[in-house]
């Protein structure tokens, strides 16, 4: 029988805090992640992740429903599962900072019952694989964030897990070291681990995952290739523009392939909606035929995305 | 693998005490208890009192230390946000509090010479102790029992709001119970036996015992007191450290709050 | 000067809704005072030991006295409380004088101290076995607010000291309340220090106002008592002043070095 590395049936949690009304943080959420795959999460904040990492890591319980890593239930089996999944949050908080890398390589380490040669081993290749080697021995705090955060994916690679946990780990980076992590991951996983990665961002999930799914108010909305998201996306890329000419909003407004167009805040600006990516090349070309010199484009929101792949598919999933 | 994990939570303490020695406020304090406690003993000339004084700012500090890491230990994991990591490991928490609180309890021991250090040089207290091993042997039970409470009033504090009002309200009154300064025989008739079930009562007269020249009675036995009440506190810690594990899995929160 | 006081008003009322949030009446009840009531007995019981009721007396009123002192320093703590709730930057923006402010932010730790000190005094004499006259305790109520502002002065310097130094706002409060209770004639009388322990007690306070509710209490001439409250009273001006120049060189070093929020 193969069993996926990730499998939730019905996976509902609830939160009942005293004074206020319940929560629903996640409701009746079917995910399956295949062994081997890189899936991403991808929500606003408050949509659920951080919530269905606690349930997968076993930090948290569900309210409702099953949730399997390899076939071992969080819940029943929740040591054996323990040592199958590592986790790997973003920013400052989560490291004991006043102490070196190493420090705290090894503390985990013995926490995952790694004997001590082994704990050594394994805390010094992955710190070399990071690319941590020269600074291993300074406190934590001494580091930036983008070291850090390789701190953090070292950690949760140490108890060598088949299943790594991703909560939104390029927060807080600047591009560079997002893109610089982005690459460590990929190799880390390349040695047939399955990734379940949390992300708001959307660049992050099409340059990392093979499939998606969005979730948004504890609801799976949907679940895709990438490349099926990536194409829709692309055609629905915004154009902002100031002018003080209503003749050229008017023009673009009656291009046929502009859906619409909206002013925006400042006096002069508006905004343009094109129904595809060819469409954007167009009204551009439009726009600088007509002398506006200040035009952009800018990607749609996350809720733009929903609100467009909801309307195309429907009740998906 | 428990003793591992308690090894090296203790080995991770030393090294971030190193850095922020915050706990060690004792043995700053400690000094100012000696001042207070033999100046009152040498004012009145009191042989007797001047001897029980000696140590008495030593097991003041160590149970004000236990209180301090009750309160801070695990709590210091939520707010560092390391607790939930430590949970979605295979080790047990309270394994990882006791290696703490053992590791600050041990280097607090220092408070020990410091009051003999105290009596001896700051006051020209002709400190004998013609017991020697007696006393090493009541120190380091006691601080194992201290290390042991400490992790049960760790495990308890979580739970609570009001942390800083029990802490507070724990000082005196168990430094009273735990007959500190004052022997259990002087103190009033209906307290007595209340301060039998606490740890440091055995251990404050065991160590003002190993200070007088006759023999002490049943010292074997009150040894097993001091081990059996800390090996006791420290179960209940364990008990509850695990209930607040179990709290946080299903709701989320590791306290009422 | 009286927009100051006003200033100070203010604070207060801010200060009593803080302590509310912290202690019920329950809960003060049951955890400070118990505390409290256990901290004077600790001493008073050494007393036992000495097997004499004169110092059981002595160790008694001393430490019940002190009791102001130590409640009145807890202004340390509302400063750390400041710093961490990022309120302390806020304040310092206002046209107000910090000092003001922050005099009437802990001030109701004055009258809770003194009120802490006076059922002390009350409740445990007696159980003690040596009972102190009710109206010569009434009269010593005055004197301990006295004690109490000079207390808080002396902690509002402490509290200063925080500012520069904020790690150690726990060892400043310890230490600062400590060295009263060893040196300020609590435990034993101030002249049984060698010269330069006794030349600081008379700059602390306690030392002058704890003299003079004992006088008052074993029945010494008004003029002793008079001239006891007074040295007190020096005493708190002399801290205030301290605390004052303190505050102007620790927030404006901490307004240089951009250290003010945490």
């Amino acid at each position: 029988m193969t069993s996926y590395a990730v499998q939730t049936r019905g996976l509902r949690r609830v939160y009942t805090p005293r004074r206020t009304e319940p929560r629903v943080s996640l409701d009746g959420i079917d995910l399956e992640i295949e062994v081997g795959e890189v899936h991403g999460l991808l929500g606003p904040n408050g949509a659920g992740k951080t919530t269905l990492v606690k349930i997968l890591s076993t930090v948290l319980l569900p309210t409702e429903g099953s949730a399997a890593i390899l076939g071992r239930d969080v819940v029943r089996d929740r040591n054996e599962v323990r040592r199958l999944v590592g986790c790997v949050f973003g920013g400052e908080r989560g490291l004991y900072t006043r102490v070196s890398t190493r420090r705290n390589m090894l503390f985990w380490a013995s926490l995952y019952g790694l004997p001590r040669r082994e704990a050594r081993t394994r805390s010094e290749e992955l710190i070399e694989r990071v690319g941590l080697a020269e600074r291993a021995d300074e406190p934590v705090e001494n580091l930036s964030r983008g070291m850090m955060q390789r701190v953090h994916l070292a950690r949760g690679l140490i108890g060598d897990p088949k299943v790594i946990l991703l909560d939104e780990p390029t927060t807080g980076l600047d591009p560079v070291a997002a893109l610089d992590f982005q690459q460590l991951i990929r190799e880390m996983v390349a040695d047939g681990r399955s990734v379940l990665l949390t992300t708001h961002d959307l660049d992050e999930a099409e340059a990392m995952c093979g499939r998606v799914s969005m979730i948004d108010h504890g609801k799976l909305l949907m679940t895709a290739a990438v490349r099926d998201i990536g194409a829709r996306l692309a055609s629905a890329d915004r154009v902002d523009f100031r002018t003080e000419d209503v003749s050229v909003v008017e023009k673009v407004r009656s291009h046929p392939e502009v859906t619409e167009v909206s002013p925006l805040d400042v006096p002069g600006t508006y905004r343009a909606q094109p129904a595809s990516q060819q469409g954007v090349g167009e009204v551009i070309r439009l726009l600088l035929d007509a002398g506006v010199v200040s035009v952009s484009t800018t990607p749609p929101s996350l809720e733009e995305v929903y609100l467009h792949v909801i309307g195309d598919r429907g009740m998906a999933l | 693998m428990n003793a591992r994990v308690i090894g090296t939570a203790l080995r991770m303490q030393l090294a971030e005490s190193r850095r922020q020695p915050a706990h060690l406020l004792i043995l700053v304090t400690s000094p100012l208890f000696a001042v207070m406690f033999l100046s009152i003993a040498k004012h009145s000339s009191s042989d007797v009192a001047i001897v029980n004084a000696i140590f008495a700012p030593a097991l003041i500090s160590l149970w004000f230390l236990s209180l301090d890491l009750g309160g801070a230990t695990i709590n210091r994991e939520r707010w560092q946000q390391t607790l939930n990591q430590l949970i979605g490991t295979p080790a047990r928490l309270s394994a990882v509090v006791f290696g703490r609180v053992l590791a600050v309890v041990l280097l607090a021991g220092l408070t020990f010479v410091e009051a003999y250090l105290m009596a001896r040089f700051i006051f020209g207290v002709h400190v004998r102790i013609p017991h020697p091993w007696l006393l090493s042997g009541t120190v380091v039970v006691t601080l194992f029992a201290m290390a042991g409470t400490a992790t049960a009033l760790a495990g308890l504090f979580v739970l609570s709001r009001q942390v800083l009002l029990f802490q507070n309200a724990m000082t005196y009154p168990f430094y009273i119970l735990g007959a500190v300064l004052v022997p259990v025989a002087l103190l009033p008739v209906w307290l007595q036996p209340f301060t039998r079930v606490f740890f440091l009562s055995w251990a404050s007269e065991l160590v003002r015992g190993s200070l007088r020249p006759e023999a002490v009675s049943l010292w074997p036995w009150r040894m097993v007191a001091i081990a059996g009440l800390g090996a006791a506190a420290l179960i209940a810690g364990v008990v509850m450290t695990e209930r607040v594990v179990d709290r946080l899995r299903r709701t989320g929160e590791a306290a009422y709050s | 000067m009286i927009m100051r006081l006003r200033v100070m008003g203010q604070s207060l009322v801010l200060g009593i809704a803080e302590y509310r949030t912290i202690y019920t009446w329950r809960s003060w009840l049951s955890g400070w005072i118990v505390r409290m009531l256990a901290q004077v007995s600790f001493f008073a019981t050494i007393g036992f030991m000495l097997r004499s009721s004169a110092n059981v007396r002595y160790l008694l009123i001393g430490n019940a006295v002190v009791l102001v002192c130590l409640e009145a320093s807890i202004v340390v703590l509302t400063m750390a409380g400041e710093r961490w709730g990022g309120t302390l930057i806020a304040l310092l923006t206002t046209p107000a004088q910090p000092i003001t402010v922050f005099l009437g932010r802990g001030i109701n730790w004055v009258f809770t101290g003194v009120a802490t000190s006076a059922i002390t005094l009350a409740l445990l004499p007696p159980l003690f076995g040596v009972p102190v006259g009710a109206l010569r305790l009434l009269a010593c109520l005055p004197i301990l607010v006295i004690i109490g502002l000079a207390a808080y002065a002396y902690g509002s310097f402490l509290a200063g000291l925080t500012v520069r130094w904020p790690s150690f706002d726990w060892l400043v409060l310890n230490v600062g309340y400590l060295v009263v209770m060893a040196f300020a004639g609590v435990n034993v009388p101030v002249d049984y220090w060698p010269a330069v322990p006794q030349a600081i007690a008379q700059v602390l306070p306690v030392t002058h106002g704890l003299q003079a509710v004992r006088g008052l209490l074993d029945g010494a001439s008004y003029g002793y008592v008079l001239s006891r409250i007074g040295l007190e009273v020096l005493v708190g001006l002399f801290w205030l002043l301290a605390a004052s120049l303190s505050y102007r060189v620790f927030v404006s070093h901490a307004r240089r070095r951009g250290t003010l929020d945490m």
